[in-house]
């Protein structure tokens, strides 16, 4: 599925590094580098391996930035890129992805009561992708956390894109049943 | 039951999407599935700062300096090269020039008159020897030249 090049924002950008702005470039990895560090975090669960991760990523891309041929964003393709690097070190190191584990995300917005209904959703997310096979967990956390969309997830881990729909929308409806609770106290009701 | 139809197919919508006139229009009837679906908004959009962790490294500071290293290590057609592309292309136009003079020389065409097979092989070996320059130059500037079509 070839996506109309005006719609990717980094298209520009991407021009400029090909043509020789090699500066250029810092610009992209700024912009992305908290996403890929984020997902190295699922890799390697420490944030020296992540960084190391990270780096790694952004120098392969800008070395095949030339195979680059906007067929989807270039943020698909970068967390493609990222993906199977992170795939290929965790096998030579034997080590699984998953959600990080032991890091907090602090939030003040929240009170107690949501915090509560929010890490027992995040343990019921765990719990779904408990559920699924190892290569396909991928797929909910780009989802939920990566905010990304079925076709870009499908295209970044070449799974089929109805694959990436039918784990989706299981762990949404494992999600929903942890969420019941909080959403009775919201309403009032009871579920 | 229409609850259950309606979460059924907002469950099935994908990141970005809005939300379809139907299932907007019960969400504004029914308190129940509201407070749901903003619970469900909630945990998506808590769960984003999951994938927005900082670096404490200067990633792009690292990247770069990688990339310039291995650009001093990698790139011996642009940089150790005896010829630059001028050069190249001021030799392959003296040797063009030196090729078409080469019907002009006397000694030649008396060499022709005595050896006629020489007529038919002199202008193989010429065409051999442009062929084989235009790969060299093509060969070591390869990289210059998918991107100067790329561009294009």
């Amino acid at each position: 599925m070839r996506r109309e090049s005006g719609k990717d924002p980094d298209l520009p950008a991407v021009g400029r590094v090909l043509s020789g702005d090699r500066e250029g470039f810092a610009g992209l990895v700024r912009k992305y580098e908290n996403r890929i560090f984020s997902l190295g975090l699922r890799f390697f669960r420490n944030r020296d391996d992540a960084c190391d991760f990270a780096q790694e990523v952004f120098v392969k891309v800008f070395e095949r930035l030339g195979s680059f041929r906007g067929e989807s964003l270039f943020s698909t393709w970068l967390m493609k890129v990222a993906y199977y690097h992170g795939i290929s070190l965790c096998r030579s190191r034997r080590e699984a992805a998953s959600l990080p584990e032991g890091i907090e995300i602090p939030d003040t917005r929240e009170g107690p009561q949501r915090l509560y209904a929010r890490k027992a959703a995040g343990e019921a997310l765990k719990g779904a992708l408990g559920l699924l096979p190892e290569r396909y967990r991928i797929c909910i956390d780009l989802y939920f956390s990566f905010g990304m969309r079925y076709d870009d997830i499908a295209q970044a881990t070449d799974i089929p894109v109805g694959t990436v729909k039918s784990h989706v929308f299981r762990a949404k409806q494992a999600l929903r049943e942890a969420l019941k609770n909080s959403a009775a106290e919201d309403c009032g009701y009871g579920m | 039951m229409e609850c259950e139809e309606i979460m059924e197919r907002f469950l099935e919508l994908d990141n970005g999407e809005g939300l379809p006139g139907e299932i907007a229009g019960h969400l504004e009837t029914c308190p129940r599935c509201a407070a749901q679906v903003a619970a469900f908004a909630r945990f998506t959009e808590s769960c984003a700062a999951y994938a927005d962790f900082a670096p404490q490294r200067d990633i792009a500071a690292g990247v770069m300096a990688r990339i310039a290293r291995a650009g001093e290590e990698d790139s011996p057609w642009e940089s150790d090269l005896p010829l630059s592309m001028v050069n190249w292309i001021g030799s392959g136009l003296v040797l063009l020039v030196g090729m078409l003079l080469i019907p002009f020389s006397g000694m030649l065409q008396q060499l022709v008159r005595d050896m006629p097979s020489l007529g038919i092989a002199l202008p193989i070996a010429l065409g051999l020897i442009i062929a084989i320059y235009a790969a060299l130059f093509t060969g070591s500037h390869i990289e210059t030249l998918s991107r100067f079509l790329r561009l294009r």
